[in-house]
């Protein structure tokens, strides 16, 4: 909300406006897209909510709630007041509590050159001859017609907050004597700012937004990713932004990667090819990975978990329905050029990509034997969210059976799915975008399961570490490394006094704070330097050392805490095998966990989950130009600065 | 001194790495539903006992054993766990050899009622056949079938339509005593024997079942829920 006086002025006369033609039309126009502060609070300055690169494709869209008993038969479209060509499509809103007839109106895949800021604007006829407008503004950021860079890789630790960052950095190199003594791949960056991560609708976005802010450049509400917030509950007809996956094949012939540890229709990964209102219609999202970014974003690398929705429904294990399917209307696939789509839950999606050229990998050992001449990657892990790196790494070590519960023992790493990536992108002379995701960052953190979140930053820092080392021989790479949001308002507060030994036998004790926190959270000079051993693969021996790290959250929903790694992550709503023994065994929330020890840390927030934060996020950058991402600035900037780099060509 | 227990970026010194093992506790998997004793009880039927809810402080306990009667001759134990193969496979989940031979045959299975919304998204309510409105949740939206999990489920078409958390392993189970009407709802642990059938088919729902079950037993009475344990909690 604006609080300019001048402008709430402005607004008083508008209304007054308003008010004085109601009693003959009270027809409007209730959203114009792309959003704007000109629309919404009748403020034309900075800062521009909608900002796009020059001929970056998307919808403009006006929802027109007319009078009673009339309808709307036209609306046309203005920029800068010269009339708009092109058909422009009017279906019905159907979001519930709207006017009856009110009337979605879309011109599809508009795009504008001249870095300016734009006024445009909306007008409908209704069939009595009155007319209802609005006027909203969006900006065209100037970008250089070439650059220095080639290939972008995007590194999203989810959830990953500055502490995420300072925790694994203490576990995984050490701290003495006041002094790290080696940084995080990570912090080797030459540039490092801070990213604001607010959504369209949120001080706390969610992923979908958090991520696609990096994709499109635009802010959207939280749960859509690459489109507006409409009236209509179609999941998939949204106004669409243009993904720079899509601009760079479409300007330059680059591919795409996509790499997560997460199911594959999670909204991180999707956020950077698929364009929908709701992050949870799995079937239409991964339908849409081969329909639609395969063919208009060069989708070469997709990898993984998420197997459940590349099954037909009539194999067990399959997550396909109707219910989650895609049908783009007809105006929308011819207005951008893409398949519409069909209701196929019958579908084998896996054998699609197969078909097109895609080589399969399901495990570790299938991914590491991809032949080097492979231009075409799909790999699916896990039927969901693969495991953490922690429970991957113990299976390795044969001290933990979660993965054979789980059902997948032989799940990659991070680092080795990013170097497969690499190689098969690197194959494009045009260049490539790359986003790579450490997604149970975010999911651990949610869980408060410390240890397991710690363990994933280490694992996704040592994928930044394969894509500097390809920066570092491929000089026209730009890697960044950021977060959607963070995840949990986590802290290091301190470090245990006691030993791993005495903390056991206070976590049975029953004993609540007087056991497990007087006596045992070492704060300040208390903490001293927690001191972790790495094995040869590169994750702590074990993460129960005597005098360990300690971990608080801001973020928490109540739990019972004993400081203790937990030999078991929580139970994933998601797995398929979830419900049944061993897995139905797992600990169901943070009540259900460290309850021997009867400390129970009452959460500031409802639910069993923590929650994401407003915090600022670190973003680091290495390769030419990693210098505009010094200092604080909005999470859009990342993409118009990658864009400032690479050129428009 | 100290050693450092970190590789050092420069210097000759490099602290040897030792792996150790992480020492993680044997997965303990608790008494499943399943791994009874047998028990006494007249006819089969079970009585109702309730298990005691968890204190909040302490670790909820897993399902006390339960008494089942003895398995009636000709009829084999069927688990839940046991309906796939473990690892899964390049593709999608796979019978087990086990459930693949009980094709055809009479098994007794435990588990819980799936409780399926009634209302869809729409503002119209749905009615019985009479017209008259229906409960908010029930046991199955289709008639003479429910659909028994391992654990306790809620599905919300409204929300989710099909693309819910249904696990796999669910069982699609026709009564033949609630042919035509639809399924009431019984809280708790069922034990259910019927004939099974394997291999997918499409439901009249929409869905896709793997698993059928054609009930023998007579349907449970609300009171004739087993004392498994807390539902909730597990």
């Amino acid at each position: 909300m604006k609080h300019n006086p001048l402008i709430q002025l402005l607004n008083a006369s508008i209304l007054v406006l308003a008010g004085a033609q109601s009693s003959e039309a009270a027809s409007a126009i209730t959203r114009l897209t792309p959003p704007s502060a000109l629309f919404s609070f009748g403020d034309s300055s900075a800062p521009y909510i909608s900002r796009f690169l020059p001929g970056q494709r998307f919808d403009l869209q006006c929802t027109v709630a007319p009078d009673s008993g009339k309808t709307v038969t036209s609306v046309s479209f203005k920029v800068d007041g010269k009339p708009l060509k092109g058909t422009v499509n009017l279906t019905p809103a159907t979001v519930t509590g709207l006017p009856a007839g009110t009337t979605v109106a879309t011109l599809r895949a508009y795009f504008n050159t001249a870095a300016k800021v734009h006024t445009f604007e909306a007008t409908a006829t209704l069939n009595d001859g009155s007319t209802a407008a609005a006027t909203g503004n969006f900006e065209i950021v100037k970008t250089p017609s070439t650059g220095a860079v080639k290939n972008v890789i995007f590194m999203i630790g989810d959830g990953m907050g500055a502490t995420h960052r300072t925790a694994a950095r203490i576990m995984s190199r050490g701290v003495e004597m006041g002094k790290a003594l080696e940084p995080l791949a990570m912090d080797t960056f030459p540039s490092t700012g801070m990213a604001m991560t607010a959504s369209l609708n949120s001080i706390i976005t969610d992923s979908a937004p958090g991520a696609a802010c990096y994709s499109t450049g635009n802010k959207s509400n939280n749960n859509q990713q690459g489109v507006f917030p409409d009236d209509t509950l179609d999941k998939f007809d949204n106004p669409r932004v243009e993904y720079i996956g899509e601009y760079l094949a479409r300007t330059q012939g680059a591919w795409l990667g996509i790499v997560t540890t997460s199911d594959v229709f999670d909204a991180t990964p999707a956020a950077f090819a698929v364009h929908t209102q709701d992050r949870g219609a799995g079937t239409g999202i991964c339908d849409q990975y081969l329909d639609e970014a395969a063919v208009k974003a060069n989708l070469r690398v997709l990898l993984g978990g998420g197997r459940k929705w590349f099954l037909p429904s009539t194999t067990a294990g399959s997550a396909r329905a109707d219910a989650s399917d895609y049908v783009l209307p007809a105006e929308l696939g011819s207005g951008w050029g893409v398949a519409q789509g069909t209701l196929d839950k019958d579908r084998d999606l896996l054998a699609a990509f197969q078909a097109q050229g895609f080589q399969y990998a399901s495990n570790r050992e299938t991914l590491l034997s991809v032949p080097a001449t492979a231009t075409k990657l799909l790999g699916l892990f896990a039927l969901s969210n693969m495991n953490v790196a922690k429970d991957k790494i113990d299976g390795r070590r044969s001290a933990s059976t979660v993965v054979n519960d789980y059902g997948f023992p032989d799940q990659p790493m991070l680092d080795e799915m990013t170097e497969k990536a690499l190689q098969v992108l690197s194959k494009n002379k045009k260049g490539f975008c790359l986003m790579v995701e450490g997604a149970s960052i975010d999911k651990q953190a949610h869980a408060m399961d410390t240890e397991r979140w710690i363990l994933d930053t280490i694992e996704f820092d040592r994928a930044v570490a394969k894509a500097k080392a390809f920066a570092e021989k491929n000089r026209n790479t730009l890697v960044i490394v950021a977060a959607d949001h963070e995840c949990a308002g986590v802290a290091v507060i301190g470090a245990s006094t006691v030993t791993n030994a005495a903390l056991t036998t206070r976590a049975a004790s029953g004993g609540g704070s007087a056991q497990l926190r007087t006596g045992v959270v070492g704060v300040y000079e208390s903490a001293g330097f927690p001191s972790y051993a790495l094995a040869p693969d590169g994750y702590p021996t074990t993460t129960d050392v005597d005098y360990k790290m300690l971990v608080g959250y801001a973020g928490n929903a109540d739990r019972y805490e004993d400081w203790l790694t937990n030999s078991k992550p929580l139970r994933d709503s998601q797995q398929p095998f979830n419900n049944v023994a061993p897995l139905s065994t797992y600990p169901s929330g943070p009540l259900n966990r460290d309850v021997a020890g009867a400390f129970l840390v009452t959460g500031q927030v409802p639910g069993s989950s923590a929650v994401h934060s407003a915090s600022d996020i670190p973003v680091s950058a290495y390769g030419p130009g990693n210098i505009l991402f010094t200092g604080v600035y909005d999470n859009t900037e990342v993409f118009f600065r990658v864009m400032r780099l690479m050129g428009l060509r | 001194m100290k050693q450092r227990p970190y590789p050092k970026r420069t210097g000759k010194s490099r602290a040897v790495l030792v792996l150790a093992l992480c020492t993680l506790e044997t997965l303990g998997l608790g008494v499943s539903q399943t791994s009874a004793a047998p028990m006494e009880g007249p006819g089969g039927r079970i009585g109702l006992r309730r298990a005691a809810v968890a204190p909040p402080n302490s670790r909820p306990s897993p399902p006390a054993p339960l008494p089942l009667p003895p398995l009636p001759a000709g009829v084999e134990e069927l688990r839940f766990e046991d309906f796939f193969k473990v690892p899964v496979g390049p593709r999608g989940l796979e019978v087990t050899d086990r459930v693949q031979s009980l094709n055809g045959r009479r098994v007794r299975i435990v588990g819980q009622m799936v409780r399926e919304e009634t209302s869809t998204c729409s503002t119209t309510p749905r009615t019985d056949a009479k017209g008259r409105p229906l409960p908010a949740w029930m046991e199955a939206l289709v008639p003479g079938r429910m659909l028994l999990a391992p654990s306790s489920v809620l599905l919300s078409m409204c929300h989710y339509g099909l693309s819910d958390d249904l696990p796999p392993q669910t069982l699609y189970v026709s009564v033949p005593e609630k042919i035509g009407e639809p399924v009431p709802y019984v809280r708790g642990w069922l034990a259910l024997t019927g004939v099974l059938s394997v291999g997918p088919k499409a439901e009249s729902d929409g869905r896709i079942s793997v698993l059928r079950l054609e009930l023998e037993s007579p349907w449970p009475q609300p009171n004739e829920v087993l004392a498994l344990g807390d539902s909730t909690r597990r």
